[in-house]
């Protein structure tokens, strides 16, 4: 296999608030390959987000890194200024959750859209028609019109669609979507989903799928990573994980969303997700789990490989299929 | 047409007539539309009818837009309806405040925004308790840790004030709150929608374990069809303002009549979902 496109090496971040440092990261390790989708799977405050902007550079002045981030082997940090303004504007683009916050909204979308390219030097006719074919792309059909309109007159659903299109502008080879769907209806998500799905196909792109929903990341992506308090806990092929978790973490997340069809009382992790800086020195998840040692509490887990899947547990050979939780309505968090 | 017809729903009636009656529920808004200074009618909810039995639970699932939360503000007297009525335990809904909020609680969507900062969860308790109840200082603390307790928190929270609790345990004294006075209709608005994953699931057999404990009828709303399921016996689906389908959840989201029903369930990501696209562009 070639050199990957990304490549995270023992990611770790520490940013400073209120004057100290405080870790946001521990340990994130995985690579894209050109073309792939990977999962990035987490609850709030998990680091997924953090993630995505240490691979931008766009983490806060005076943030504290250590590992790589390494594009088709050259490290992201390392980037001169040239470079990484040639990085952020040919290879890499960027969605959000809520298109409304990431688009000027006195300025037309057209203002919008066309901006990168006539920076660029494309002749304002060259870049409409550009931008009303990328338009199309993504499921709007009046492009033209759509260009002359501000974002207040789009539904949700359509600004994204938008973002997606500003996104693709400069054709990169790795698109960054953190939570793109969250804000959406499910129907509006599915069509969205559907449109990444056709670029990726047509264009190559590879994709890195920030989400806290584990069965669309499941059903959209070909790997994901399963995050906690800052540290990558399990990895692997996406379907394998949503069948044959390893991690206790991963097992209690999925059972935990009630399934349709199913009636079933779901299962119940105790406790409430934890941030990075708080977890204890040992397992970032041992605090909640009903499988936790003395080993578990003092030395933590690195990602080590188990059953094709590679998964930071000390007990995952031995509690492989059997991990489960309680459905005791009680527990709080 | 489907929707001006009354949904029959729930078993035959072991528990007596319904403790919430809707017929006819109708509301219009009256919106200016773009760049005109003509209004124009926004029909929002439009012939809406239904029947809750007592400790009955009932879910509304729609998308943003279906008018869902329109009918649930209705019921809890935050907004007046254009036409229709609204019957609880056979009689309207009560002018005054204080007795109609006896009858119909709500719990909203966002814990962080729904409890008073300043005020310590017991406080908030106690408040509820003193408006409603003639209970004396030591009844209102007892019968406080008693809700306390059926929500799964206890003395270690009464001091606190909502900033030092979580999405989840907020979203338990939200609840808790709403069942101080001992409502006989609790709506819950997209209730956990807000919550992590791992917590959402301890609210959801939270809300399930309640039922089973106290006299209360659950009005739920939300768009998540998987947590419907979960605390409901009968759905209504709600469309542009419609009920499309309506009857036993379970038969709703296994066996589907409605298109509209079966878009909604074929866009619920599973693994081997293929997601469609549709033309319109919506």
């Amino acid at each position: 296999m070639s050199a990957p496109l990304l490549e995270l090496d023992r990611l770790a971040v520490r940013l400073p608030v209120h004057g100290e440092l405080s870790t946001v990261i521990h340990d994130a390790s995985f690579e894209i390959a050109a073309g792939e989708a990977l999962g990035l799977v987490g609850e709030s405050g998990s680091g997924k987000s953090m993630t995505a902007r240490a691979i931008m550079r766009l983490l806060p002045p005076r943030a504290e890194i250590s590992g790589s981030v390494s594009y088709l082997g050259q490290s992201v940090p390392g980037f001169s200024r040239s470079a990484l303004r040639d990085f952020r504007a040919t290879q890499i683009a960027m969605i959000y959750q809520d298109p409304r916050a990431h688009i000027n909204p006195v300025r037309t979308n057209g203002d919008f859209l066309l901006e990168a390219m006539l920076a660029q030097g494309v002749r304002p006719a060259a870049a409409r028609e550009r931008a009303v074919g990328l338009l199309a792309q993504v499921g709007i059909a009046d492009g033209g019109r759509r260009l002359r309109q501000y974002p207040h007159q789009m539904s949700g659903g359509q600004l994204q669609r938008i973002m997606i299109a500003a996104a693709l502008v400069t054709s990169p080879r790795l698109l960054l979507a953190d939570e793109p769907t969250t804000a959406l209806d499910v129907t509006t998500q599915a069509e969205v989903m559907a449109i990444l799905g056709d670029l990726r196909v047509e264009r190559g792109l590879a994709l890195l799928f920030i989400t806290h929903d584990l069965d669309l990341a499941a059903a959209v992506t070909d790997r994901m990573a399963v995050m906690y308090a800052g540290m990558i806990v399990e990895i692997g092929s996406s379907q394998t994980i949503h069948q044959d978790a390893l991690h206790p973490y991963t097992v209690g997340l999925l059972r935990s969303r009630p399934k349709i069809g199913s009636r079933a009382r779901i299962w119940v992790i105790p406790g409430r997700p934890v941030s990075a800086f708080e977890a204890g020195p040992g397992c970032v998840f041992a605090a909640r789990c009903p499988y936790a040692t003395g080993r578990c509490r003092t030395e933590r887990p690195g990602l080590r490989e188990v059953e094709r899947q590679l998964v930071a547990c000390h007990r995952a050979e031995e509690l492989k299929g059997s991990v489960s939780f309680s459905a005791e309505a009680a527990i709080s968090d | 047409m489907i929707s001006q017809q009354h949904h029959q729903l729930g078993p035959a009636d072991p528990a007596g007539p319904p403790i919430l009656q809707v017929r006819g529920l109708r509301k219009v808004f009256k919106i200016r539309s773009e760049g005109s200074r003509r209004t124009e009618n926004l029909v929002a909810v439009d012939g809406v009818s239904f029947d809750l039995p007592p400790s009955g639970s009932l879910g509304i699932v729609g998308e943003s837009g279906s008018g869902k939360t329109t009918v649930a503000r209705i019921i809890a007297g935050l907004e007046q309806p254009s036409a229709g009525t609204v019957l609880v335990g056979g009689s309207p809904l009560a002018r005054r405040r204080r007795r109609r909020r006896r009858r119909v609680q709500m719990v909203f969507q966002d814990p962080y925004s729904s409890l008073d900062p300043r005020q310590t969860i017991l406080a908030g308790l106690d408040e509820v308790l003193r408006l409603h109840t003639k209970s004396g200082k030591s009844g209102r603390r007892a019968r406080a840790l008693e809700l306390l307790h059926q929500v799964g928190l206890d003395e270690r929270h009464e001091n606190l004030r909502p900033r030092s609790l979580s999405g989840g345990q907020r979203q338990r004294v939200a609840i808790a709150r709403a069942l101080a006075c001992g409502p006989e209709v609790l709506i819950l608005d997209e209730a956990v929608s807000a919550l992590d994953v791992s917590v959402q699931g301890q609210v959801l057999n939270l809300l399930a374990e309640l039922r089973t404990q106290i006299q209360v009828a659950y009005l739920f709303v939300s768009h998540d069809l998987a947590v419907v399921q979960q605390v409901t016996d009968d759905t209504i689906v709600m469309h542009r303002g419609r009920v499309v389908e309506a009857g036993p959840t379970d038969a709703i989201l296994t066996s589907p009549a409605d298109d509209y029903t079966r878009r909604l369930l074929a866009a619920v990501p599973r693994p081997g979902w293929k997601p469609s696209r549709r033309a319109d562009g919506g």
